[in-house]
């Protein structure tokens, strides 16, 4: 009876931890995929898959005669249409020319856009391919407007796969916070995952109120106030805090605390002018000293020397 | 560290305390406690799932109201796109500032997506000139505008179709994204309050729900007061807690119990007094009987004689009350061991009359025996012989001369009945519920004559109860009694 549970319970075991390898597979980094269309053809769609082969120029048979295959599922299909087939593809340096025979022009702007993206991005994940371009018939592939499609890499597509548009994407900032004394500012750059929704101005004050992660500098901006919007406009840009911005307990001057946020915001967004508010008034003094009333133009005099480090 | 560690034996000790003193009074079983409890649950239960049902329709209704209005703004700019013919690519400047201003005003990003799904205008200038691959904007381009809110990133995006002023093709499509971080905001500034107001309604609950549970239970612990006093003697103290219909049920119930109780106590302190009575009535016959005999001189040997034969008959008497009474207490035990056989009733009763048809000759009482089928039962058959004979000699003694005595035997599937009528003295009718109580005597100056011991009924009582059957008696003074007893014919313990 009691081995008998004991398998039992082993089974259970084994099968949670297999169901939990399954899972962990699909997002593991660093491996292939193919692309399919799902079935209403209004998006893409990826699948695992092992590149075989060695050379660059086998990999990349491979990989296109993968994505002429019907694959196993039934919630998406080959990107490629009824009567589309590859003439013939050749590889300069990096770039990978494929040709297309002329049924590619009689396809669908959708279906075409997502047969493109499709080829770009399956094939772009091959080392030794950057760029991929098209032809059709032997000639390179034009737009409506007559001009030429040119070189396509993964980044000139806004890619996503998911019903959502917003992937998050990586970025580098420059910022700015006090340093120990308080009395300068310090530059600090960070690399930070962000999602592509936000403004780069809104992403550089969060940043500035979750404070330095060093202990080399201090926090300028409190981190219970509350930003209650960031937006630009003819060059200025208007950051709009509650009143917890003035209750700063920071042992920090107050000029400092007030160009931490302009000459970071100016560095890294499109504004050269920035108009700090408090509960969208402008009629405020920080700190009794400073007047907020009008908008800030950058002072690099402010900046601490760097330190060879 | 150390101090730290302190504290946490320190908790601990606390904790154990309260868990002694909770076993103490078993809070947990306490009607008190209940009552609080029920009424917290009660009262604190809804607000918690009010606040979560409220907070979640107002993010719905949040969102659907941004959502609509994002999508107001958009057909009216997309509207004006179509008409300035955006996708020639001749963005105005006067757009160009709209759309920033859309942006600026819902925080958000705002795309213009041209026919080849290239990004022709993006407020936040990522992104112009890359292609975009999405289900939204594909849908979109077929023609319908589409919305999606994502609440884990709080976002909501909106596409709309931008249709050619000159046909009705989609010749581009506006892609605007707006953060809910305000919406977010809200709903956790809700949330605090919400949770403040739950925390006060907490307390207020808990001061009141402890409130009521001690004025509630309040009437069963007079109730228990009461029972205590009655506990410590037997005064008139009945209970009279009317405050609730429990209660009320609770102290009718008390008190109908604490009268019976008061009944069984005179009856046995009767029974006792009796007893002594029964006793005593021959020993003092014999002690007069006696005396006179000592007191006096040369008495002659046939007074000797006939006092002797006199005392020998007390001693008769005591012995026969003693014999009965020793019977009826061997009934009365729970512990009674019951020999049961199946027996023919039929001839057990003829039994029973051919050793009493002599006594009931001497006065010239008739005894008719009716046997209406054969009747075979699982009875005691001393016991049962114990009460039948009972019932007779009972109808012996209280008959007139030239009398009569009637026993009938029946019996159905279930039951046997056996009828014992008399055209005896009768009993009154407000006396026949008294006469199957020990010593009870209907008419006390005659008992001496008559003899007995006044047990017989109640003996017989006590078998036919024993055998799971009743007995019962039906009297008509000066002409006669009746006694029916049924008895089932399977025994059953």
């Amino acid at each position: 009876m009691r081995k008998k549970r004991f398998r039992i319970y082993s089974l259970l075991i084994t099968m949670i931890l297999l169901a939990g390898c399954t899972k962990g597979g699909k997002i593991e980094r660093g491996s292939t995929y193919i692309y399919y269309v799902n079935t209403a053809g209004t998006g893409l769609e990826k699948e695992e898959y092992e590149l075989s082969g060695d050379s660059v120029e086998t990999q990349i048979e491979d990989v296109l005669n993968a994505m002429r295959e019907e694959p196993d599922s039934i919630e998406y299909k080959s990107a490629f249409p009824k009567g589309v087939s590859v003439k013939e593809w050749k590889i300069e340096d990096t770039t990978v020319c494929v040709d297309f025979n002329e049924k590619y022009a009689e396809m669908s702007t959708a279906a075409e856009l997502l047969l493109r993206a499709a080829t770009v991005q399956s094939l772009a994940q091959i080392n030794g391919v950057d760029y991929v371009e098209f032809q059709v018939n032997g000639k390179p592939l034009k737009g409506q407007d007559g001009k030429e499609i040119g070189y396509m890499s993964p980044d000139s597509f806004v890619q996503n796969t998911g019903s959502s548009l917003h992937s998050y994407q990586m970025g580098n900032l420059k910022l700015y916070f006090a340093n120990k004394k308080g009395d300068r500012l310090v530059e600090k750059e960070i690399t930070v995952r962000y999602n592509s929704n936000m403004s780069i101005e809104k992403l550089i004050v969060e940043e500035l109120m979750k404070g330095p992660l060093t202990d080399k500098a201090g926090p300028t901006v409190p981190s219970e106030a509350k930003l209650l919007g960031v937006s630009v406009k003819d060059n200025i840009c208007y950051v709009n805090f509650d009143e917890g911005f003035l209750n700063t307990t920071y042992p920090v001057e107050p000029k400092i605390t007030i160009y931490s946020i302009v000459n970071s915001i100016v560095e890294g967004g499109g504004a050269s002018q920035v108009q700090i508010l408090v509960n969208g008034e402008t009629d405020v003094k920080y700190q009794g000293s400073i007047s907020l009333s009008k908008p800030f133009s950058r002072d690099l005099d402010m900046i601490e020397e760097k330190e060879r480090e | 560290m150390i101090r730290s560690m302190y504290i946490q034996s320190g908790e601990l000790v606390t904790i154990s305390g309260v868990k002694k003193y909770l076993k103490k009074i078993s809070l947990f079983g306490s009607l008190r406690f209940r009552i609080s409890f029920l009424i917290v649950i009660a009262g604190i239960l809804p607000g918690i799932i009010m606040e979560a049902v409220i907070l979640n329709s107002y993010e719905k209704r949040a969102v659907e109201v941004r959502t609509a209005e994002i999508q107001n703004q958009c057909t009216i700019l997309c509207n004006q796109l179509s008409s300035v013919s955006y996708a020639e690519e001749v963005t105005s400047e006067v757009i160009r500032t709209e759309l920033s201003q859309l942006s600026n005003i819902y925080s958000g990003r705002v795309m213009v997506i041209d026919s080849e799904y290239r990004i022709a205008e993006d407020t936040y200038d990522r992104d112009i000139g890359k292609t975009i691959v999405s289900e939204d904007v594909i849908r979109c381009f077929q023609g319908e505008g589409t919305s999606y809110y994502d609440a884990d990133n709080s976002y909501i995006e909106v596409t709309s179709p931008i249709v050619g002023s000159d046909s009705d093709k989609v010749i581009g499509v506006m892609l605007v994204s707006v953060s809910t971080d305000t919406i977010n905001d809200s709903i956790v500034l809700l949330k605090n309050r919400a949770e403040t107001i739950g925390v006060m309604m907490a307390v207020i609950i808990l001061v009141f729900a402890t409130f009521a549970g001690f004025v509630m239970v309040r009437p069963f612990k007079r109730i228990t007061r009461s029972i205590e006093a009655v506990t410590e003697g037997y005064e008139d103290n009945y209970l009279k807690e009317n405050t609730y219909t429990e209660t009320k049920l609770i102290s009718e119930a008390f008190n109908k119990m604490l009268g019976r109780m008061k009944v069984l106590d005179d009856s046995r302190q009767e029974f006792v007094s009796n007893v002594s009575h029964e006793l005593k009535t021959p020993l003092t016959s014999m002690k007069v009987l006696a005396d006179s005999l000592l007191t006096q001189e040369n008495v002659p040997a046939e007074l000797y004689q006939e006092f002797m034969g006199d005392m020998s008959e007390e001693i008769e008497r005591e012995n026969k009350i003693i014999n009965d009474l020793l019977s009826l207490v061997k009934m009365d035990k729970t512990a009674n061991v019951m020999n049961i056989k199946t027996e023919n009733i039929n001839t057990m009763v003829e039994r029973i009359l051919k050793r009493l048809r002599p006594i009931a000759a001497t006065r010239n009482i008739e005894v008719v025996f009716e046997s209406f089928r054969p009747v075979n039962a699982e009875v005691d058959e001393t016991k049962l012989s114990l009460a039948i004979s009972n019932l007779v000699e009972n109808a012996i003694k209280y008959n007139k001369d030239n009398g009569w005595i009637h026993v009938s035997l029946n019996a159905d599937h279930k039951s046997f009945y056996l009828e014992v009528a008399d055209s005896g003295i009768g009993v009154p009718q407000e006396e026949i519920e008294h006469i199957f109580e020990r010593f009870y005597r209907v008419d006390k100056s005659h008992s001496r004559e008559i003899g007995g011991t006044g047990l017989g009924l109640s003996i017989a009582r006590s078998a036919v109860v024993m055998h799971r059957g009743a007995i019962k008696a039906y009297s008509q003074l000066g002409e006669g009694t009746t006694f029916t007893v049924r008895i089932p014919l399977t025994y059953v313990s």
